[in-house]
């Protein structure tokens, strides 16, 4: 042994492509016995390593995501309305689906009557940054497992850390709460600012989705918003209860943030949860 | 906008977006740079969303995506391909051999303890044919099969490459390290 052809197999053996164990061991004879097959061994071996640990994964920026699907719309001529609709989390929500989603819940709102007994502030509620919808969103996309949480974990102190270590400025509230454990969080990003969601599940196999955001944030409505109308609402220590099909959507401030809850579960079990939490 | 194009958009959506990173990994280690990464993957995904609707069911995605991707690299950033000589990868000098044999340990290794973008340029200085099959094997985690697939040419002229292309690296970062005076005579 010893030519070009042999040596060569040494890469091979070392990418776990020799399949043939009398080949194999061949080759493993080879380099215990012949300095040259010893050496090539070391550098390809040593040479994969390093590459394989100093060469980090490198991932497609959120902005890059963005410019392609803008792109990719303008083929199928995706009106500008639709593009505006910016994917809200660091997850990849497509367009069209969102465009879906808003025009179905805008034709369900006005179609029929919601169950709310406060004043209908879900008819008011528009936009790709106002975060009833935003909320009402995700929790769809986190139904159809087209969005995933991000990090999982059951401890409320881990999910502050974490939404801390992922750049989210204000102080986040993890309430722990019977008859459902936390699961998970992500944030997501509008313009550079981080926002906090997190979830829950019961043992029934509902879904919680809890996104919230400092009152401040809302009160400027520069990056998300809500109708002056149903701040008030909420400053004014009211609890926003939304309910259409087995959906429910809750507005209801907590210290200092506005928490929107979305979930499947019933919705005087939802009210009950979360309109008293202080 | 009509009612088969939206569809058209969330089918492609589904089955080409989520390979983004894979190619983006790919375009960045090929280009060596951000910017021309970008460049290259919304170039990729237009072409890969014109072809699409004509392709059959079963199609391996990510795979296709690939070959798009290469041939948008070949056309935007390919040079005249290198030829690498056997003579610049099979001759090792005797210091080169002394290093091997006084350094045993990966993790301890002088070559672990260069910066990061000794070897992402040394990568990125590599003859193309050379860099391809290594950011495919060792980076991106290909089988010979694939890369075989994707470079189309046969599995032992991959074998070949990938042990020329690393015997270059470990040269070039040998080359590297002794300049900067980490390897002690």
């Amino acid at each position: 042994m010893g030519d070009k052809f042999n040596i060569d197999l040494l890469a091979a053996l070392i990418d776990g492509e020799i399949e043939d164990p009398k080949i194999k061991s061949e080759l493993e004879s080879f380099i215990t016995s012949d300095t040259e097959a010893a050496t090539e061994f070391k550098i390809q071996s040593l040479i994969k390593n390093l590459v394989r640990r100093n060469t980090g994964v490198v991932s497609a920026s959120p902005k890059l995501r963005r410019r392609v699907q803008k792109k990719l719309m303008a083929e199928v001529e995706l009106p500008d309305a639709t593009v505006t609709l910016k994917p809200i989390t660091q997850q990849y929500i497509s367009y069209a689906t969102v465009a879906v989603i808003v025009l179905a819940l805008i034709l369900i709102v006005f179609n029929r009557p919601p169950l709310s007994d406060d004043y209908n502030f879900a008819v008011e509620q528009t936009g790709a940054d106002n975060m009833f919808i935003q909320a009402q969103f995700n929790f769809q996309a986190l139904l159809n497992d087209q969005l995933k949480t991000q990090f999982k974990s059951d401890s409320p102190e881990m999910i502050k850390n974490y939404f801390e270590k992922s750049g989210v400025k204000y102080s986040t509230i993890i309430p722990l709460l019977d008859q459902m454990s936390l699961s998970g969080a992500f944030v997501s990003d509008e313009f550079g600012d981080k926002f906090a969601h997190h979830t829950y599940s019961t043992p029934e196999g509902k879904l919680v989705y809890l996104y919230q955001v400092n009152e401040q944030t809302l009160h400027s409505g520069t990056k998300i918003k809500l109708t002056k109308g149903l701040i008030k609402y909420i400053d004014d220590g009211g609890c926003y209860v939304y309910s259409q099909g087995q959906t429910s959507t809750l507005i209801v401030k907590v210290k200092d943030n506005i928490f929107s809850v979305v979930s499947n579960l019933p919705r005087i079990e939802l009210k009950e949860t979360f309109c008293n939490i202080k | 906008m009509n009612k088969q194009s939206i569809k058209l958009y969330v089918e492609f959506e589904k089955e080409a977006i989520p390979h983004m990173d894979d190619l983006y990994n790919f375009a960045f280690w090929m280009t060596g740079k951000r910017r021309a990464a970008n460049k290259l993957i919304q170039k990729t995904y237009l072409k890969a969303f014109r072809f699409y609707a004509k392709l059959e069911n079963g199609t391996d995605y990510r795979g296709w995506l690939f070959r798009i991707l290469k041939n948008s690299y070949l056309n935007m950033y390919s040079k005249t391909p290198d030829q690498v000589g056997s003579n610049q990868t099979e001759n090792l000098s005797e210091n080169m051999k002394s290093f091997l044999s006084y350094n045993p340990s990966p993790e301890n290794h002088i070559f672990f303890q260069l910066p990061d973008n000794e070897l992402s340029e040394a990568i990125a200085a590599l003859p193309e044919e050379l860099k391809t099959v290594i950011v495919l094997c060792d980076i991106e985690n290909f089988s010979y099969d694939q890369i075989a697939d994707f470079v189309d040419c046969p599995i032992g002229t991959v074998r070949s490459r990938l042990s020329r292309a690393r015997k270059l690296l470990f040269k070039k970062l040998f080359e590297c390290a002794n300049e900067k005076g980490y390897i002690s005579k």
